[in-house]
């Protein structure tokens, strides 16, 4: 189990731009999975489809996902100068995913659906800004 | 009613074991990342727990002795001891996860932190074993399981195509983008997820605690034929709904709030209500079965009185090791491990352990000593022997891919 764990949970250095852009795309891919449950989770709140508790978990979650995802991310060395610029663009795209998932979260903690319901061009914006970048990426 | 009634260890067994925390997680992650072209695992899975429970119910209704005894007996104490270091091992890791999953659902309930209910959910569960009549437990937990049947609706719901659903599981691909290793390692996890040793072990212990006889062998093939398709079929209907709302939209599934969401949007806060409880019956089921197989199966390998019919003064050490398992489990779950990787890599473990518990099943289950005139079948041993070439292979893959996959990822 120990090994196993380990094999989940570890993260090794990118030594090449190629691992390196490896990363980054999993990473983005990973945070536009948290969006799109956000997504899903709006849409179940503008229906009044789902209730507070459940919403406020599954945000709550969605927004740990997505910090999780950008805290692994940022502890990988970029092995160069280019990858520096690749950073820039993934780190900042994902700080506005956690930001935004921040928000739902606190929405709907509040029971806030109209505030719930305001993020959703924001959500779609940003969840086609990761998909053009996951695809940049390869 | 009586009929109904009659196949609750059954329905328990099968919801516990094939709706707990993992299989939960595992198929909704499996149908998100594989749509329906894994499906296919989950029904040679039933088969083969069909197969080997039948037996093992057989055994423990002829002989009148849980098959745990007979291992021990027949095949000697160094082979008992490898299968019972393995299953106990595994279903320690399970117990924890269902603790866990217990907590989780009433998280998703009250949004109350689930750290917060594991005190009072491994408290319940105790309370349950040491108060609560065998058959009322089974009857309450696997009965309130079946509110899972909200994810057959949803799938319904959702309207599916179903020309493309049944194309898609009967000519199974691997999707673009998912390696063929990540593929057979999430097939050899849903296969140790459908024949979990613990299963038969509470299943035939079940059977004695029931008083089993060979007058009880239509109710023995009734329980098997009507509780295990059961856990499959549902099992497959978590799968379709994360395949039809996740998949399109690449949401890979790492909670159990994920995991209902689908059926959520299909059927609203009824549809939630549903699946709460259904979530928290399943995974109470499974904490039950496999705190008491615990203490069935190492009360059985040492000789010592066992059975939660048997009175604590009576049955000191089994009521003690059952008290212990669910007290460890506690804590691991305390440390804030994540219960959903306990639980996925307790199924690669269960892979890996099946030969220890199916080969000997099948050996007692051949044994005119024990079963007189009812051994198995020509057919039934053949059937057998291939599914024990399957759980062979499984077994020795499925540390080899957990290394090659990073566990799937």
């Amino acid at each position: 189990v120990a090994l196993a764990a380990a094999l989940g949970a570890c993260v090794g250095p990118a030594r090449t731009s190629q691992s390196y852009t490896k990363k980054a795309s999993h990473s983005v891919q990973d945070t536009r999975s948290a969006v799109e449950t956000a997504r899903l989770a709006v849409d179940a709140a503008d229906g009044d489809r789902a209730t507070g508790p459940y919403l406020s978990v599954l945000l709550g979650q969605a927004e740990e996902e997505a910090s999780s995802v950008q805290t692994t991310f940022d502890s990988v060395q970029p092995p160069n100068e280019a990858s520096d610029r690749l950073r820039d663009d993934v780190d900042g795209l994902l700080g506005e995913a956690v930001s935004d998932l921040g928000d739902l979260r606190i929405a709907a903690r509040r029971g806030d659906t109209g505030g719930i319901a305001e993020k959703r061009a924001a959500l779609a914006d940003l969840s086609r800004r990761l998909s053009e970048l996951e695809d940049r990426l390869g | 009613v009586k009929k109904v009634v009659a196949v609750s260890l059954g329905v328990l067994t099968a919801i516990g074991g094939f709706v707990d925390i993992g299989d939960l997680v595992a198929n909704a992650e499996v149908g998100a990342r594989f749509g329906f072209s894994l499906a296919w695992v989950v029904v040679v899975g039933v088969i083969g727990i069909c197969l080997f429970a039948e037996m093992a119910g057989r055994v423990a209704a002829v002989s009148t002795r849980p098959v745990f005894d007979l291992v021990r007996e027949r095949l000697g104490a160094r082979a008992a001891l490898a299968n019972l270091v393995a299953s106990s091992f595994v279903n320690f890791l399970t117990l924890a996860a269902e603790v866990a999953g217990i907590a989780l659902a009433l998280q998703l309930a009250t949004s109350v932190s689930y750290l917060l209910w594991i005190p009072f959910t491994a408290l319940a569960v105790w309370l349950v074993i040491w108060r609560v009549r065998f058959e009322t437990m089974e009857r309450i937990f696997g009965l309130a399981g079946l509110s899972l049947v909200a994810f057959a609706v949803a799938f319904w719901r959702l309207g599916p195509d179903w020309g493309s659903v049944i194309h898609a599981a009967t000519h199974p691909v691997v999707p673009s983008g998912e390696g063929h290793p990540t593929y057979l390692f999430f097939a050899v996890s849903l296969f140790g997820a459908a024949m979990t040793p613990y299963e038969v072990f509470f299943f035939s212990s079940g059977a004695v605690e029931e008083g089993w006889t060979p007058r009880d062998l239509n109710v023995n093939r009734a329980n098997v034929l009507v509780g295990f398709p059961l856990g499959g079929f549902l099992s497959l209907a978590i799968m379709g709904t994360t395949a039809l709302v996740l998949a399109p939209r690449h949401i890979g599934v790492a909670n159990l709030a994920q995991v209902a969401l689908p059926s959520v949007l299909a059927l609203g806060k009824v549809g939630l209500a549903f699946l709460l409880v259904g979530f928290f019956a399943a995974t109470f089921g499974a904490a039950l079965e496999t705190s008491l197989s615990s203490g069935y199966i190492i009360s059985q390998f040492f000789g010592w009185q066992w059975g939660k019919r048997v009175r604590p003064v009576d049955a000191p050490r089994f009521h003690a090791v059952v008290l212990i398992s669910v007290v460890l489990a506690t804590m691991l779950v305390l440390t804030s491990i994540d219960p959903i990787k306990v639980t996925e890599y307790s199924l690669v473990l269960s892979a890996l352990a099946l030969p220890l518990t199916y080969f000997p099943i099948l050996v007692i289950a051949n044994d005119p000593d024990y079963m007189g005139e009812r051994t198995n079948s020509r057919l039934g041993n053949a059937l057998a022997s291939v599914f024990l070439v399957v759980v062979l292979v499984a077994s020795a893959a499925a540390i080899p891919l957990m290394i090659a996959t990073k566990a799937g990822q």
